[in-house]
């Protein structure tokens, strides 16, 4: 196992290095120039050579990259000759926009993130996998029908018309919850956990409706198959408990293509939920990145890829670590 | 939450799904074209309150992009600006009304030599830094040259830089003493032109001339916390989340007849989704909140809200200053009478309602307005409610080499301004043109437009330059010659050089005489251009904001576009 996990480790180094290029050569090869940007409607040519030196973009494709990457090992200076500042470890650089350490900007928006993508895949994994589950064990029953069916209607529901509905049905016609304030960021604040509760219960269930839907088709179609499977027959021949049968025997091996799922889906919520993070008004990883890329703000957006990358892969390796603890079948291959 | 707090979130949210389901704002009811001239008459909200105290609440989408006025030229910062940095002369705002130039920091608007070429200012007795330091000319100065530095500074204003003589100083932190500002002593501030500028007095109410300590600058990171000359000063400041404004006991109001300074505070918060905003505001969440967003945070959605009686008694109302405008390629489209052509066959009133209608903005027939000083009667064959004159168009292209096709391009992230292509791709199919409709990445849409990539129609917005009071901060930079005056200018994305006129331009520059007998001279050359349809105007904005019912001496700033906040008050 140590072996297996030195290597994705290294793998996941490589990997991010390509991403921080590709990202950083995607700017100096595409249509927006952060530097014109920065100048606005009477941006002469002059001003625009101006701003590169501002921005640090005067200096050479490579040395740019290089200087950016040095960042992620010490401190560096930023700025323009004569009026440096000092970037602290680990720097991502500061940004176009506000001239902000972009370690900030992360800072002050993964709380959010992390608020809304935490409770959001506690109820998507529990409604998802539970109600899959139950749909297999009464499969064609009517029980099976009804969620088969919410399951459809489910994943056919894009989040602007689930965020918008819930709004109106819980906001505003019954007042039975707030509206989302980005006051609250964890559950340690003031307003406690049950205010944190409250605030992010909407984008939760936004994104439960849209996300359980497809755990629900998954867990009860794997589940379908499992219980079809010899080593249940068998399971089942010896005289186990039905119980027994179904978590011990069945789920385990059904429920492999679910950790999957899950594991990328962690990944990439934590890089943000960016139509949800609009619609909630909460100001995380996904609506940093949207300002970002709309502004040409290479800093915020490079760094939000990386973050972004980092928890896919991250994301990645815990899943095939997942598999062997949950599969004997893997570990032994 | 209250009963109007549920009434607007619902309507917000079914004016949403509205939307989502049919792909594109609708125009609300009233808002067409045909409004009564009243309809864009300023309204201020508790007009005349004195009450001192409290807070004021306000919301914003965003976080300022800086508070450093040396760096600075989004009126958001220049509106926040007023309540912890002065200026040597200040733009007074008035509803619907251009800016008045008032003294703030100078004893006066300054006094102009024979040849026109030096203001001389004496500084105000008693003025201090928040720290209690006195602020002298050199303070004035050391602020100007930082503004020079604009390898550090990007956003560094230049309206006054560019007046200036030794316009190849670099700033202070890489060149020496700059020489376009002599501080003969502690209380008086010379300036050096190169050429008359009647409109001088404005360009030092820009915050160039706001006084930065030499000790306290910190270049870049000044943002994170500037030091307050005015009546306020910065008690905590969380990028991206909040900002706390309280009095600063070092400001004496003796001194200063142009800030109320009402609140005992101002408290920011800076991101809160613009949709939030709206209906926060419109629900009367809190009743001390306004919002600095950009049309009233408000969206097109949102103006049949308007006329309800508990929404419009506090909702705040004026014309800005900014106009937009579709601009030809002249250098393209070089036929006077090709463009007029396409300029009468265009539905205006179409695109007008893609802008909201007339809740966010008039009609109008020319880039400048008859608010501004100077202004004379502009004409063209425009339909004045903005309906197309297909038969005209048609009669002007007879025996004329007609394109056919042209392309619009349009800054991408505004979907309003695709949609205003679409109209015109339709308009233009009946003149037999076809239109092609290209996106521009909007953050470099303006340096696009002065590339070789100008397309042959394109939209621009203008709202009055360095002086908004002003004809000429409006025609010169949109269609006026170059520096040398051999061919056109930077900004001028017409491209518009005609050799009579542009001349006339050139010399008009170097003029010496008043705003207003200068500015009738530039609006009559501004309409001799206009004869040959170098652009269409389309829609001037129209502001409205809607805040909290606790919340007095609410306007709409001409030139902010937003709630002043150096007048506004809350009611305890």
């Amino acid at each position: 196992m140590t072996g297996f996990l030195m290597r994705r480790f290294a793998a996941m180094i490589a990997l991010l290095l390509v991403i921080s290029f590709v990202t950083f050569s995607l700017f100096q090869l595409g249509p927006a120039d952060p530097a014109s940007a920065a100048c606005g409607q009477e941006c002469t040519p002059a001003r625009v050579a101006e701003a590169r030196v501002a921005l640090g973009m005067d200096k050479p494709f490579l040395s740019q990259y290089v200087s950016y990457m040095s960042g992620l090992l010490d401190s560096r200076l930023v700025g323009a000759p004569g009026a440096q500042t000092v970037c602290e470890w680990p720097c991502l650089g500061k940004s176009f926009q506000t001239n902000e350490d972009v370690t900030a900007i992360i800072e002050r928006a993964l709380p959010y993130t992390l608020s809304v993508a935490s409770g959001a895949i506690v109820l998507w994994t529990v409604v998802g996998v539970g109600l899959g589950l139950l749909a297999a064990l009464r499969k064609d029953k009517f029980t099976d029908k009804l969620i088969v069916g919410a399951a459809s209607v489910g994943v056919s529901l894009p989040i602007p018309v689930t965020g918008l509905l819930l709004l109106l049905v819980f906001v505003s016609t019954f007042d039975v919850l707030p509206f989302t304030t980005n006051e609250i960021s964890s559950p340690f604040g003031e307003a406690g956990p049950g205010g944190w509760f409250l605030n992010y219960l909407l984008p939760w269930v936004a994104l439960a409706v849209l996300f359980s839907a497809q755990y629900i088709r998954v867990t009860r179609g794997n589940m379908l198959e499992t219980f079809g499977e010899d080593f249940m027959r068998t399971a089942r021949s010896k005289g186990l408990s039905r119980p027994g049968i179904v978590f011990k025997h069945g789920a385990r091996a059904g429920i492999t293509p679910v950790v999957t799922m899950l594991g990328l889906d962690i990944g990439l919520l934590l890089g943000g939920a960016v139509l949800t993070e609009q619609i909630f008004s909460v100001p995380g990883i996904g609506f940093t990145a949207v300002r970002a890329a709309q502004a040409g703000d290479l800093p915020v957006t490079m760094a939000i890829t990386m973050m972004a990358a980092f928890f896919i892969i991250v994301a990645n390796v815990v899943v095939d670590a997942a598999y062997a603890v949950i599969d004997p079948r893997v570990r032994v291959s | 939450m209250n009963r109007s707090t549920k009434a607007a979130i619902a309507m917000a949210v079914s004016a949403g799904l509205a939307l989502t389901a049919c792909g594109g704002p609708k125009p609300a009811p009233g808002s067409g074209s045909g409004a009564k001239a009243d309809a864009f008459k300023p309204v201020t909200i508790g007009k005349g309150f004195t009450g001192k105290g409290g807070n004021v609440n306000v919301l914003m989408s965003t976080d300022f992009q800086t508070l450093d006025p040396g760096n600075s030229n989004y009126v958001q910062t220049a509106n926040v600006g007023q309540l912890y940095y002065r200026t040597l002369t200040m733009a007074k705002e008035t509803a619907g009304q251009p800016p008045k130039i008032v003294p703030d920091l100078a004893t006066d608007l300054g006094k102009v030599s024979k040849d026109g070429l030096t203001w001389t200012y004496t500084l105000k007795k008693g003025l201090k830094f928040e720290n209690g330091k006195p602020i002298t000319s050199k303070d004035i100065k050391y602020s100007v040259e930082r503004t020079y530095a604009r390898d550090v500074y990007t956003q560094a204003p230049q309206e006054l830089n560019s007046a200036l003589t030794d316009d190849g100083y670099k700033g202070p932190y890489s060149d020496g003493d700059f020489k376009g500002i002599d501080t003969p002593d502690d209380r008086t501030i010379v300036f050096h032109l190169k050429q008359p500028f009647a409109e001088f007095p404005a360009l030092v109410s820009r915050s160039n001339t706001a006084p930065v300590p030499k000790d306290k600058d910190t270049k870049l990171d000044y943002t994170n916390h500037p030091v307050s000359t005015g009546p306020y000063k910065i008690k905590s400041y969380q990028r991206g989340r909040s900002m706390k404004l309280v009095r600063n006991d070092q400001w004496d109001p003796k001194t200063d007849p142009n800030r109320t300074a009402l609140p005992d505070t101002f408290t920011f918060s800076l991101s809160t989704a613009q949709a939030t905003i709206s209906q926060q505001l419109l629900a009367d969440s809190d009743p001390n909140a306004i919002t600095l967003d950009s049309a009233g945070g408000l969206q097109a959605s949102d103006a049949a809200k308007l006329n309800e009686p508990k929404i419009a008694k506090r909702t705040a109302a004026g014309l800005l200053g900014c106009t937009d405008v579709l601009g030809f390629n002249t250098e393209s489209i070089t036929d006077p009478d090709v463009r007029k052509a396409i300029a009468l066959a265009m539905d205006r009133k179409a695109m007008q309602i893609q802008y909201g209608g007339n809740r966010f903005g008039k009609l109008t027939q020319s880039f400048i307005n008859s608010s501004q000083r100077g202004y004379v009667e502009q004409h063209t064959d425009l339909d004045p409610s903005g309906k197309p004159k297909l038969a005209e168009a048609k009669k002007l292209l007879e025996g004329k080499k007609v394109p056919k096709k042209l392309v619009y391009g349009y800054a991408d992230a505004t979907p309003r301004y695709k949609n205003i292509g679409t109209t015109l791709q339709q308009n233009l199919k009946k003149i037999g043109i076809d239109l092609e409709l290209r996106p521009i990445p909007a953050a470099n849409y303006y340096t696009v437009l002065a590339s070789d990539k100008l397309p042959d129609i394109a939209r621009s917005g203008w709202c009055g330059g360095a002086d908004s009071g002003s004809v000429r901060t409006t025609v010169d930079p949109n269609l006026g010659p170059s520096l040398d005056g051999k061919t056109y200018g930077f900004s001028n994305s017409q491209r518009y050089y005609d050799k009579k006129i542009s001349g006339a331009m050139y010399k008009l520059r170097g003029e010496n005489g008043t705003s207003e007998e200068l500015g009738k001279k530039w609006a009559t050359l501004m309409d001799q251009a206009m004869q040959s349809y170098p652009l269409v105007p389309l829609v001037r904005s129209f502001t409205n904001s809607v805040v909290g019912s606790n919340v007095r001496n609410a306007q709409v700033g001409y030139f902010f576009g937003s709630i002043d906040l150096s007048i506004v008050g809350v009611e305890r």
